[in-house]
């Protein structure tokens, strides 16, 4: 039962890893053992850049998160009742279940919104 | 005089609630509040690309509010067949998840306690590599000339592939795929809580294993399984890279037309309600995942 489980699990990430050594450009042609693409993606400078980027955003997000996230464990486990707790217990758990999407376009219409008010700041 | 002045005066402990509350607040509250006023807005073809609602006419402020972007929702059929549609494939794709993921939470909570945090690991493992990434690696498999068919073709069970690729089935496979660490963790975390002489004091009594499993184990498991049900429903519902990926192109899940009305038609406040419309029909399956989840933790703590 847990075989079949975990073979769902990582059967698709070792296709890729699998095929990722392919001579072919195609996915599923197997021509032959290959290291040419890993070659390839050490010479693609637009890649490596993307890589460092995303690099950079996953380190400052992880340490950010583990600050803001520890405070808010500690305000929710320690810390006595206040003022706006429910609200700030609801706050932790609703982007956890919010649909990705919803989270996205509406902080996109935040920062739209903050760059008009900063342009309307500047021509006035 | 004092103490009273001392109430007033943010202490130290103030200095730790501020800034996670003032970060939802910033970055979840307030880019909501500002697609609802969004979405009572008209859509113009300008920049931004909607009407304001507070108008200033020289002496007096009147504030307009237009729920036509509302109204043409309900009454557009396409809009409410995205909706109903997107919920039936998430509750599909849960009902699926669970099934899958039971088993899995099963058998790992019965592993020794040395096994199982490293079995649970390689649940949540695949998740830390990109998404985007896995549900591309899907495509190489169900596609008519992928690695599933070529298998099952040389194995004899089938003659010609079948399509699998770009149907409702590879949305399921795909969803139920991305959100099964979401269902087998709560569903462990429960599972291994259980008193295992509780099923040995059932055994005695001389109830079979199926029927000690449906008594005992399965309504205990009730909080689990809820709670991992909602993790996988709500984000499902708003799924958006899985049915563009993997679906049908006929297959309007709504995510992809709140897309398509933000991105090709630039029609913001018809985006903001239809995202706005989307989160009211959440709203129950959040609050029932927010009472079992709050019940959960005061169990821990006591």
């Amino acid at each position: 039962m847990l075989v079949l489980g975990y073979l769902f699990l990582y059967a698709p990430i070792f296709s890729l890893i699998v095929y990722s050594f392919n001579e072919s450009r195609l996915v599923t042609v197997w021509s032959g053992f290959s290291l040419k693409w890993y070659g390839e993606l050490f010479r693609d400078q637009e890649m490596i850049d993307a890589a460092w980027v995303s690099l950079r955003i996953a380190v400052f997000t992880a340490f950010a998160s583990v600050l803001l996230a520890t405070m808010a464990g500690m305000v929710m486990t320690r810390f006595r009742r206040f003022a706006g707790k429910t609200l700030f217990g609801g706050l932790i758990t609703a982007p956890l279940v919010m649909p990705e999407v919803i989270t996205g376009v509406s902080l996109l219409l935040m920062f739209v919104t903050l760059g008009e008010m900063r342009d309307a700041h500047m021509s006035s | 005089m004092i103490a009273r002045l001392q109430r007033w005066i943010p202490g130290a402990r103030w200095l730790v609630i501020a800034p996670p509350y003032v970060w939802l607040l910033m970055f979840f509250a307030v880019p909501f509040a500002i697609s609802l006023k969004i979405s009572f807005a008209k859509m113009l073809i300008a920049s931004p690309p909607y009407t304001s609602l507070l108008q200033w006419d020289g002496s007096k402020v009147s504030m307009h509010l237009d729920f036509d972007n509302y109204l043409f929702l309900v009454r557009d059929s396409e809009y409410v067949d995205a909706y109903l549609n997107s919920l039936w494939i998430a509750l599909v794709s849960t009902f699926y998840c669970l099934l899958v993921g039971y088993p899995i939470a099963y058998a790992i909570s019965r592993l020794s306690p040395s096994a199982r945090n490293a079995a649970i690991m390689l649940v949540v493992l695949p998740s830390w590599t990109s998404f985007l990434i896995r549900i591309y690696a899907w495509i190489g498999i169900l596609k008519n000339n992928g690695l599933l068919n070529n298998l099952l073709i040389r194995l004899g069970v089938i003659h010609d592939p079948i399509p699998i690729l770009h149907t409702q089935t590879a949305i399921y496979i795909g969803i139920v795929y991305a959100y099964l660490p979401f269902m087998v963790l709560p569903l462990y975390t429960n599972l291994v809580k259980h008193d295992p002489r509780l099923l040995e004091a059932a055994y005695d009594l001389g109830a079979k294993p199926w029927k000690a499993f449906l008594k005992i184990t399965l309504p205990l498991s009730k909080a689990g399984i809820i709670a991992g049900s909602m993790l996988v429903l709500i984000p499902a519902v708003g799924e958006f890279v899985i049915p563009e990926l993997l679906g049908p192109s006929t297959n309007l899940m709504i995510g992809r037309v709140l897309w398509q009305e933000f991105f090709d038609n630039r029609d913001w406040p018809v985006a903001s309600a239809v995202s706005l419309v989307m989160l009211l029909l959440l709203l129950i399956p959040i609050m029932i995942f927010h009472h079992y989840q709050a019940k959960d933790l005061e169990s821990k703590l006591s």
